[in-house]
């Protein structure tokens, strides 16, 4: 018989038997590993991917989260605002009872009357409302002040001898009243 | 037993199978791999998976606040709902109806039309101009139905006191679309570049309803919200001169005014108060677009009277003139043919310089500008702002107009009629303005409305900017006291009481086709005190009163009413009994 008439991938045959096809162990092996690393290859590819796209979805959630709490303080900052109005303020005011002043209302202020002392040279800044030059007096004359002091007491001294021991309330003019 | 061929046949079917499985499979490969790593436009084109475009995230616009913290303006942001009919079952329609209804604050007869409306693909809910707030836009993104649902965000300007201090503020144009983040007039449009922020882009895949589903590697950058500002303004004070102009107002019948309070040594605003004026919020409902307008700074009157201090200073400097110098008022003077009179047209003899000033003799400014000559007085008169802008941050200032020499229209009798504020234009700003030289030893301050620009924890502060030195310290202080002596020798009353300022008043007329001969005036009174250490200059100014005519009569009780607010407010000590300062009772009052 001639090549030409053999089919392809003939293989002779040794003997008139069936031949059964001989399995290679190590061909087995080999493309079993093929398999397995493209498997693994594959599978690692599909995770990296399947994770970075879950990452992304993650990220961006979070994301969309913090563009609704940046909506929510900005929200918040208007309600604030609104709360914290002139015209709120005066219908709480007017609810409990206080009305609203005119802008210049002399009728509900207390305006005190009061003379400026003429100032020496020496004491030129301003005084305020209501002090009076006494405390100014005070701190002038330290030492004229004790010594007064120690006379009044004196006096008072001199008068509790000449008092009556029937007279128990001092008198007006007594310089006790004075204190 | 099989023969050659059997087995042979068998054997090639099966190498013809693997042969074939193995084509398939690297064919699969080949075209994932084709898929997921190399471009396809026609994808992107094709609308059915969202297309890698940049989408904008809107930023917040900042806040306006004023000294004490408290918000002049901010922002909210509010949405559109809307519902696609089709994309829900009847089931899911009449389960979400008491849903929604109890959510969105609608009647279920409202709701269920809009669920039922197919006639578009989506329903709005309440109608295009109805808003729902953050909160409900959130709870409609967490139903199970949320893809049928589609939210639109929109920003808003609140204004918590309504008017308040509108004409300084501005608006943003909300109706404008195109415009819906550009503010018009005022701060909102000086400062517009700050307070917008930037907007951010996000680039990814979304999925058919919107959603993202991918986000591109940098493809996220987030906005960046407007800056906060900070005004000098205190909205207490700011109330208060708003009160006390529309007070003004109603009592005299003027249309129109403004009150102006200015801190002379730093320059900062601290009230602007106009009238007429409108809520920024209905910025639309108005008769006109004059009432957007910032008269303080953008609108031009004469001045008047108030002109002849700085006329008085400017001959002061120029020392053709002292304090104790007096001259012969007879009643007129010609200046470049034009005859100018006093407002009393009687002359007064031997007068001085403070009783020009206290009774406001018209002769008296004119004899001192021809004193100074026409080079002197403008240049004198320029340094003092007018002519020019005062550089405060507020939009669509106004120059003033004033005829100098070398302008073909000028002639000598304006420097006769410009002496005593005739025939100039100025703003009341470049008027308080000047004043505040007077007041700050002779240095001219630019006005200033915001005094931080805060931008997250950072922080810009304004330093307060001399301009220019006017005037000599001495010359200020000598003026200075001349007006204040004019003001207790040329006026009835205590201006106010406890303490010593320095003013004058201004009754100015008011020009038409014909001249000046119409009964229509602007009535004014600026000063600034209290002395010897000036806090506070305060203009204000009342046009065409019916009530009234002198500026003395019309706007010096509104003065009053706002120096007594302001020193009780900042807890300024007086600086005199009440008996000190007597009134002169025989002053005939301008």
């Amino acid at each position: 018989m001639k090549r030409r008439m053999l089919p392809l991938f003939y293989v002779h045959p040794g003997t008139t038997r069936v031949r059964v096809p001989h399995v290679d162990g190590r061909s087995v092996a080999f493309f079993g590993l093929v398999l397995f690393v493209a498997a693994l290859a594959g599978g690692l590819y599909l995770r990296q991917a399947s994770d970075v796209a879950t990452l992304a979805h993650e990220i961006r959630e979070l994301q969309r989260q913090k563009e609704w709490v940046q909506r929510e303080i900005t929200v918040l900052r208007a309600e604030v605002a609104i709360a914290g109005s002139l015209r709120r303020t005066r219908e709480l005011g007017q609810h409990l009872g206080y009305t609203l002043l005119s802008a210049a209302d002399t009728t509900r202020q207390l305006r005190v009357q009061y003379q400026v002392e003429a100032m020496s040279s020496a004491q030129a800044t301003p005084t305020a409302m209501g002090v009076a030059s006494e405390p100014a007096g005070v701190l002038a004359a330290p030492a004229k002040g004790a010594s007064k002091l120690i006379e009044r007491l004196l006096t008072q001294f001199q008068e509790w001898l000449d008092t009556s021991v029937e007279q128990t309330s001092p008198t007006s003019s007594s310089p006790s009243a004075t204190w | 037993m099989s023969t050659l061929p059997h087995a042979l046949g068998q054997d090639r079917r099966i190498i013809w199978l693997a042969i074939v499985c193995a084509g398939i499979g690297l064919l699969l490969v080949g075209r994932l791999a084709s898929w997921q790593l190399l471009p396809h436009p026609e994808v992107a084109a094709s609308g059915l998976v969202g297309s890698d475009r940049a989408n904008s995230i809107v930023p917040t616009r900042g806040s306006i606040l004023d000294v004490n913290g408290q918000y002049l303006a901010a922002s909210t942001v509010e949405y559109t709902i809307a519902v696609s009919p089709r994309l829900l079952s009847r089931d899911q329609k009449s389960k979400l109806l008491p849903v929604l209804s109890g959510m969105l604050g609608l009647p279920p007869e409202v709701i269920s039309k809009t669920l039922q409306s197919e006639d578009s693909e989506y329903a709005v809910f309440g109608g295009y101009g109805k808003r729902f707030s953050v909160w409900v836009a959130e709870q409609i993104e967490q139903l199970d139905e949320r893809n049928a649902f589609n939210t639109e965000i929109s920003s808003r300007r609140v204004y918590p006191d309504g008017g308040l201090a509108a004409a300084m503020l501005g608006f943003i144009p909300y109706l404008n679309p195109d415009l819906a983040q550009t503010g018009q007039y005022g701060i909102e449009q000086y400062y517009n570049d700050v307070l917008r922020g930037t907007k951010g882009t996000w680039r990814g895949i979304s999925d058919p309803w919107g959603n993202p589903v991918l986000m591109l590697l940098g493809g996220y950058v987030p906005a960046k919200d407007g800056a906060d500002l900070v005004l000098c303004v205190d909205r207490n004070v700011q109330y208060a001169a708003e009160a006390i102009l529309l007070e003004g107002i109603q009592e005299n019948r003027a249309t129109s005014g403004n009150i102006v309070v200015l801190d002379p040594k730093t320059g900062a605003v601290l009230a602007m108060a106009n009238y007429p004026s409108y809520d920024p919020a209905t910025y639309e409902q108005v008769k006109s677009a004059d009432y957007y307008i910032n008269s303080a700074i953008s609108s031009v009157y004469e001045p008047g009277s108030v002109f002849k201090p700085l006329t008085l200073a400017a001959a002061l400097e120029a020392r053709v003139i002292r304090p104790t110098d007096t001259y012969d008022d007879r009643g007129e003077i010609t200046v470049g043919q034009q005859r100018i009179m006093n407002s009393d047209r009687l002359p007064h003899g031997r007068t001085t310089m403070t009783e020009l000033l206290a009774y406001s003799r018209n002769v008296g400014a004119a004899y001192v500008a021809t004193l100074l000559g026409p080079a002197r007085f403008y240049e004198l008169i320029r340094r003092f702002g007018f002519g020019e802008i005062t550089g405060v941050d507020l939009a669509l200032e106004s120059t003033g107009s004033m005829r100098v020499p070398g302008n073909p229209y000028w002639h000598m009798s304006d420097l006769g009629t410009n002496s005593f504020g005739q025939g100039i234009a100025v703003t009341p700003l470049q008027v308080v303005a000047a004043y505040g030289a007077l007041a700050n030893d002779g240095v001219l301050m630019r006005p200033y409305v915001v005094s931080q620009v805060r931008e997250g924890t950072a922080v810009s502060r304004r330093a307060p900017f001399a301009t220019r030195r006017v005037i000599s310290s001495e010359v200020a202080q000598q003026i200075t006291e001349m007006m204040a002596n004019a003001v207790e020798l040329g006026t009835d009353r205590t201006l106010l009481p406890g303490y010593r300022i320095a003013g004058k008043s201004g009754t100015s007329g008011i020009p038409d086709v014909g001249g000046y001969g119409g009964r229509e005036v602007i009535a004014s009174f600026i000063g600034f005190g209290p002395l010897p250490n000036p806090r506070f200059v305060i203009l204000v100014k009342y046009d065409r009163p019916k009530e009234g005519y002198w500026g003395l009569d019309v706007a010096a009780p509104a003065f009053t009413k706002m120096g007594m607010f302001l020193v009780d407010y900042y807890g300024l000590p007086p600086t005199q009994s009440v008996a000190q300062a007597t009134p002169n009772p025989a002053a005939p009052g301008r």
